[in-house]
């Protein structure tokens, strides 16, 4: 993040047309920015630069053309997602989170039965408040049970400060102003499956024909899930909720479920789980599908494998799509905490 | 002798380039240091970190469980100098 500043422009220096401006407005042209009720603009355009990595004149380009922005000019203030979103579709191949997506997938690109071995991970999890004037009356702190068992694993170990923590079967709930710190152990297990049901498939097919692509946002618009997809966009949530609701539709039980993508980066995640005509109930993640795009080669096996399999790399929990991962509460009032996690593959793991 | 001193420069090369892209901001990495305690690398700094050794000299693409290895900057080293071909 900081080194590479070869690809910055001398602050102030404003050329004609920078190299690559082409790709960022193209980008921009098909970005779906989050809309007002939604957006918090709070970061600036030294962050700005610093995540997009195309130069001042490029994004002195991207506002010209329209990239929504507060702020005096110079000191332009910019909604994170719409950052993270634009990069993504930039094509640039330096942004932050295109190189970042492309590590976080590369186990995409490995063979089939690494995604169905018995893997052990260590976590840690930290939540903290987030009001700037420090924690509110009492302080309630939520953290999301992980549920490795839903895929066939299992938690080896579970450790909680404060040690007298609630473990619930969705939740695990703190009291008091030193927040909540959950570390443990746990194994994961992949399966393969197939989707049987020919309704199933079309749905499913029908939803990917659609040609959507993925994007960030707040978990909030991603529960407004037909106004999202109506602008060929695909979070996880809507997604999985707009695909229950078709299950269901076709006299299929299905529920929508969350988790985190086990790896280097804490990636919350969303699908949908539907029974099949074998009685199986099977997940479906068509975002795996569409974030496979970002990873350099991923297995041509992948996408089919998307369809009705599970993987080691998921960690469930017992909450439905539009559920927060964490929650803090002080003050009378609702935040999302700030958290720190770590996760690392166990010593000598894989496992058999 | 050549072997060693090529392996030391590597070493130095790598550390150098730890200390510099240290979250809590430019300073001397030593191949004792935690990564993520001492030098406050967290997973995000430690990606970005790995794309960087990619291209700095000329990796292998680093796959995720080789980054999970990494605690000190000496796994590092260690990492570079086996992804490099430079020997153990």
């Amino acid at each position: 993040m900081r080194l590479d500043t070869s690809r910055t422009a001398v602050p102030g220096a404003k050329a004609a047309v920078p190299a690559g401006t082409g790709g960022w407005l193209g980008a921009l042209a098909r970005l779906f920015t989050i809309p007002a009720e939604y957006r918090e603009e709070i970061v600036s355009r030294e962050g700005a630069l610093e995540m997009l990595r195309c130069g001042d004149g490029v994004l002195d380009a991207l506002i010209a053309a329209g990239l929504p922005c507060g702020g005096p000019a110079g000191a332009e203030l910019f909604d994170r997602y719409d950052l993270f979103n634009l990069s993504l579709a930039s094509g640039s191949g330096a942004s932050v989170p295109e190189r970042s997506i492309e590590f976080a997938l590369r186990w995409m690109n490995g063979e089939p039965d690494s995604w169905f071995q018995p893997l052990e991970w260590r976590f840690s999890v930290e939540l903290e408040c987030p009001r700037p004037e420090g924690c509110g009356d009492d302080p309630v702190w939520r953290l999301a049970m992980p549920r490795p068992e839903e895929f066939g694993g299992e938690v080896l170990m579970l450790e909680t400060s404060p040690d007298d923590a609630e473990r619930g079967p969705d939740w695990i709930t703190a009291r008091g102003s030193t927040g909540l710190g959950v570390r443990g152990r746990l194994r994961t297990r992949g399966r393969p499956g197939t989707l049987r049901s020919p309704v199933i498939r079309r749905i499913v097919e029908d939803f990917m024909a659609a040609g959507r692509r993925w994007a960030r946002m707040p978990e909030a618009l991603q529960c407004e899930d037909e106004r999202v997809l109506a602008h060929g966009v695909a979070p996880c949530i809507s997604a999985s909720l707009h695909l229950e609701r078709l299950f269901r539709a076709a006299g299929f039980e299905s529920v929508t479920r969350r988790g985190w993508i086990l790896g280097m980066l804490d990636l919350a995640h969303a699908w949908v789980e539907v029974v099949d005509e074998d009685g199986v109930r099977k997940p479906i993640d068509p975002i795996f599908v569409l974030l496979s795009g970002y990873a350099r080669s991923p297995h041509p096996r992948f996408a089919e494998t998307c369809r009705g399999s599970r993987l080691n790399r998921l960690l469930p929990t017992g909450l439905p799509a539009g559920s927060l991962l964490a929650y803090h509460g002080c003050g009378g009032d609702e935040h999302v905490p700030t958290r720190r996690t770590v996760i690392r593959r166990a010593a000598g793991a894989p496992t058999s | 002798m050549e072997t060693t001193e090529t392996t030391e420069d590597l070493g130095r090369r790598v550390r150098d380039l730890i200390g510099r892209m240290s979250p809590l901001g430019e300073r001397t990495a030593e191949s004792h240091h935690d990564v993520m305690n001492d030098l406050g690398y967290d997973s995000v700094a430690i990606v970005e970190l790995a794309l960087v050794l990619e291209t700095e000299f000329e990796l292998q693409p680093i796959d995720d469980e080789q980054a999970f290895d990494v605690v000190t900057v000496g796994d590092v080293e260690q990492l570079v100098r086996r992804l490099s071909g430079a020997g153990a």
